[in-house]
């Protein structure tokens, strides 16, 4: 009997893996308080959805640029105090990152999108059109 | 889905990470809410406690709580949102504010 193993091979396996480890070292848990949950990655359909919760950024703050099936992702924070005042307490990390991850050929890289919302990004990775369900219509005979 | 949302399940309670700053008038709070906004934000000082809850519609809720005695004014607290970041000046009391003493000649 033959089983189609579910492997590894993904493309966003690795993708989410990193990603996850991404997140941890973005923002390290402060010492006895609950880590957010991180990162979200939603298949539908039409297309792979990630959300990351990116607190502080604005636009200006992040770069995400699609080349060559690669994602890149780049982004900065400072938490620093603001002038004048001094640190009573400090959980909020400093940020300054750069990712690249390769989206494997399931992914319409031309159509990627992204949106920063209330400090959260989402990027939405069309499908390409075979890989989307496709309904069949059955002709009456 | 929906009718289990009707039902109000307990959302996931995250504890917000804060920077606190401070300098002689005000005490400011800064802390990490991303996705919240301000519609659904709920801010409160009683008793010395600053308290507050950023819900995510049907995801989860941010919660703080932190103490400032009667070091804060309560009614000079001012509350900012941007970016999910969620800021906070809080005045310092007058009587707890450092006085410079003038020693007379």
């Amino acid at each position: 009997m033959l089983m189609q193993w579910k492997t590894t091979s993904d493309p966003f396996f690795a993708f989410n893996r990193q990603f996850d480890g991404l997140f941890r070292e973005l923002f390290p848990a402060p010492k006895a308080t609950a880590r957010p949950r991180g990162l979200a990655l939603d298949e539908t359909d039409e297309a792979f959805v990630l959300r990351a919760p990116l607190p502080g950024l604005s636009s200006e703050d992040l770069s995400v640029e699609v080349e060559n099936g690669t994602l890149k992702l780049s982004a900065k924070r400072s938490t620093s105090a603001p002038e004048g005042y001094t640190t009573v307490r400090r959980e909020r990390g400093d940020l300054s990152f750069e990712r690249s991850v390769r989206l494997g050929p399931k992914v319409d890289t031309d159509a990627i999108e992204a949106k920063l919302e209330h400090g959260v990004l989402t990027i939405t990775m069309p499908k390409r059109a075979e890989q989307k369900p496709r309904q069949i219509a059955i002709v009456a005979a | 889905m929906s009718e289990q949302l009707s039902k109000a399940p307990a959302l996931p309670r995250i504890t917000a990470a804060v920077d606190v700053f401070e300098n002689d008038e005000h005490y400011l709070v800064r802390a990490d809410v991303p996705g919240a906004d301000k519609e659904h934000v709920d801010i409160s000082f009683h008793e010395g406690k600053l308290s507050f809850e950023a819900t995510l519609e049907s995801d989860r809720v941010y919660t703080r709580t932190l103490g400032f005695g009667d070091d804060v004014d309560p009614d000079r607290i001012e509350a900012s949102l941007e970016h999910g970041v969620l800021s906070l000046q809080l005045a310092k009391s007058a009587a707890n504010k450092p006085r410079k003493i003038a020693i007379r000649a």
